[in-house]
């Protein structure tokens, strides 16, 4: 991705239900290499607004705007949408895992993606594992279910997923909001190790953590226009 | 004809299969760049297999005790040997109306004899679908992990 070339450029965005306005007017930016934070209270569409930068709003709800990702404008329906979404990737806020094996997993959206020789697909998936601080952890059980895993272990096994795609902008919804204390300080580190790599949208409720996570943090009443 | 009467048990069995599939699951498969036939591919053929599976051994079950509607349709009024000679274009039998043609020979009691183990081979070919239908069903769910 060339570095002129913006992440993410989000211009008076809102998300609409028929004539009913969800979430209000905002903008944002996502540089090339960035973490940007977006925070703010529930309820106030920063999940929506995520899911709007994909193009993928649940049945009914559309966003107006501009939404620009790695050069490509979201509400063209000519867009590849699907390849644009291998390229940034969402990982939800409910850490989903698919019912196979944890490398089956983690090769999930590799094997559909990218046509390479199996070796290659699982050195990658492989890679991800490390970057998201998971492959110690699960290096001698690879083909265990991954239903196994416990939810901090599944969270990070969804981030290890996306990583593999080796995509230019991350798009983390609540990442730890399923985790107790000690999971949670492990997938933040994950999470701090990609700075800086790729660009990172994360989003949560808690300020704190985006102040610790991100070199700008976004607050959904502060960019709202109306 | 007995499509009719199958599909139906088919299509609720993989309708209700289809509603419990985790719409996370979809939209997860959906953001790592899947396209509709891969989700489908990789998503919804594995998630809803065991219940087609399932669905298919109770329809079959279900069709297979029909009678009325092959009388009208393949075999009497089609004019059906007792055994069919092709596999193609040839009216046949059933054991429904294979049955149902001994008993109007009840006073033969070489034909109520052979309707009597036409009968426990139709009960036995039922009973087998649907007491298979339940395995089928977990051990497909248990190798998809659905």
């Amino acid at each position: 991705m060339s570095a002129a070339v913006p992440a993410l450029r989000a211009r008076d965005v809102c998300v609409a239900h028929g004539d009913d306005v969800l979430v209000s007017p905002m903008s944002l930016d996502v540089e090339a290499g960035a973490t940007v934070g977006l925070c703010g209270p529930s309820g106030s569409g920063k999940s929506t607004i995520l899911r709007a930068v994909v193009g993928l709003l649940p049945d009914g709800l559309r966003a107006r705007g501009e939404i620009v990702v790695l050069g490509t404008d979201v509400g063209d329906p000519a867009s590849d949408m699907p390849a644009l979404r291998a390229r940034a990737v969402l990982v939800g806020q409910v850490p989903t895992v698919f019912p196979e094996s944890i490398l089956a997993n983690a090769l999930f959206g590799l094997r559909h993606v990218v046509r390479a020789p199996r070796e290659q697909l699982v050195a990658r998936a492989r890679a991800g594992l490390v970057e998201a601080g998971l492959w110690e952890e699960v290096c001698d059980r690879l083909d265990a279910p991954a239903s196994q895993l416990s939810i901090g272990q599944r969270q990070r096994l969804c981030l290890a997923r996306a990583l593999a795609l080796d995509p230019d902008l991350l798009l983390l919804d609540e990442p730890t909001s399923a985790l107790d204390g000690d999971s949670k300080a492990i997938v933040e580190a994950a999470i701090g190790r990609l700075g800086g790599r790729r660009a990172l949208l994360v989003v949560s409720h808690d300020p704190a953590q985006l102040r610790r996570l991100c070199g700008e943090v976004v607050s959904l009443e502060s960019v709202a226009t109306g | 004809m007995l499509s009719a009467i199958a599909v139906p048990v088919i299509a609720i069995s993989v309708a209700t299969a289809l509603e419990s599939l985790p719409a996370e699951r979809r939209e997860a498969a959906s953001a790592l760049g899947l396209r509709r036939d891969q989700l489908v591919r990789s998503i919804v053929l594995p998630h809803t297999r065991p219940a087609l599976a399932t669905g298919l051994l109770l329809g079959l079950a279900r069709a297979a005790g029909e009678t009325a509607p092959l009388l009208f349709t393949a075999t009497v009024f089609a004019g059906a040997d007792a055994l069919p000679t092709g596999i193609v274009d040839e009216p046949v039998v059933a054991l429904p109306t294979h049955i149902f043609t001994l008993a109007q020979d009840a006073a033969d009691p070489a034909a109520l004899q052979a309707a009597w183990g036409s009968a426990l081979a139709l009960l036995l070919v039922a009973a087998l679908l649907l007491l298979a239908a339940a395995p089928v069903r977990r051990r497909l769910a248990t190798r998809g992990g659905a």
